[in-house]
């Protein structure tokens, strides 16, 4: 068992800007240790981060990454898979390339990191996995299919690793967020966005706020008697 | 490194294994022809995920070896190299002497 005292480890993937490097900086302030990874170098640098630069859809890069939280803390308490792509087209339009690369980071990503990094947490028979998901996936949205497809994906693997993990005293749950003000969803027709949140019981935007909070309740020392679940925001 | 250094290996991993999970007292003696899989097997299929894990960690750390025991190839085997530990102890000092990357990583 962990020691309530130390600091917690955490992994965060994706983290050179919105979500990802929202939920650094809150992960810091709670004192924790936290790891992070993009494809590209990062501009700005946080005391207790580390970053790397990692393809969450390579399987060496991924290994680096495990073994180097492994060879700094020995241990790693919490993963957040946060690193996705989307790309916004018609079904009948979309190049193979695009749903491989999809495909591959959203969802083999995940794995990978999942796969690699409860190696790590099943030493201490303790461990808490959030993976992002989002609400196109029960919305069934219009225009993202292989993105919505990549993520329900993600959220069959969720489920289906909390009952292989959870011998391991590892703990894995979702969180889907509704569209929030990020690079993300730059690219996306504003009128599409507005439809989605009409769409919502609360009709508004996301905010980091919002996920960190369905995130701090997952990661709980308490919380570990919940696993297998998603949480989306909004009220889809 | 040569075969003995391997079936020691492999035998103290599946014995610390075990007697984690046992009495002291009912400790397992583990033989080549000790069965790995199968319902003879001395091991339950979350078992032999905590014996792949760790074997691979220990030839890593002994060795300076990174092995993948269940890339593709072991997975397709119709004589599955898990079966025993001595197809286990064969299987691994075959990875572990091929010039070619098969199963390493």
């Amino acid at each position: 068992m962990v020691n309530v005292a130390e600091p917690e480890v955490v992994l965060i993937t994706g983290t050179s800007k919105g979500i990802g490097k929202y939920l650094v900086e809150h992960f810091v302030r709670k004192g924790a240790l936290v790891e992070g990874c993009s494809r590209n170098p990062i501009n700005w640098e946080l005391k207790n981060y580390t970053h790397h630069i990692t393809n969450v859809s390579n399987e060496s890069q991924v290994k680096e990454l495990i073994s180097s939280i492994n060879k700094r803390y020995g241990r790693l308490d919490i993963i957040i898979n946060n690193a996705g792509v989307i790309s916004t087209n018609h079904a009948l339009l979309i190049p193979l390339e695009t749903v491989e690369n999809t495909m591959s980071t959203n969802f083999n990503g995940t794995f990978l990191i999942c796969r690699e990094g409860t190696k790590l947490m099943r030493k201490h028979k303790y461990g808490r996995i959030i993976n992002i998901t989002s609400i196109a996936v029960p919305m069934h949205l219009e225009g993202e299919v292989i993105y919505t497809a990549s993520k329900a994906a993600v959220e069959a693997l969720t489920r289906t690793l909390s009952y292989e993990l959870a011998e391991f005293g590892i703990t894995c749950n979702a969180v889907g967020p509704a569209p929030i003000e990020t690079d993300i969803i730059s690219n996306v027709p504003s009128e599409k966005i507005e439809d989605i949140v009409r769409r919502l019981a609360i009709k508004r935007l996301g905010k980091f706020e919002d996920v960190a909070n369905v995130i701090d309740f997952f990661v709980k020392k308490e919380s570990n008697y919940i696993t297998g679940q998603v949480i989306y925001l909004g009220g889809v | 490194m040569d075969r003995n250094q391997i079936h020691t290996l492999v035998t103290s991993c599946i014995e610390n294994l075990l007697n984690q999970k046992r009495e002291r007292s009912s400790s397992v003696s583990i033989s080549e022809l000790t069965s790995l899989i199968g319902s003879e097997s001395v091991l339950d299929s979350l078992d032999l995920v905590e014996l792949t894990l760790e074997l691979e960690e220990k030839v890593k750390e002994k060795f300076k070896i990174s092995l993948n025991l269940t890339n593709d190839n072991a997975m397709s085997q119709k004589n599955s190299p898990f079966q025993t530990v001595k197809s286990l102890t064969d299987y691994i000092y075959f990875l572990t002497q091929k010039d070619g990357k098969c199963g390493r990583t």
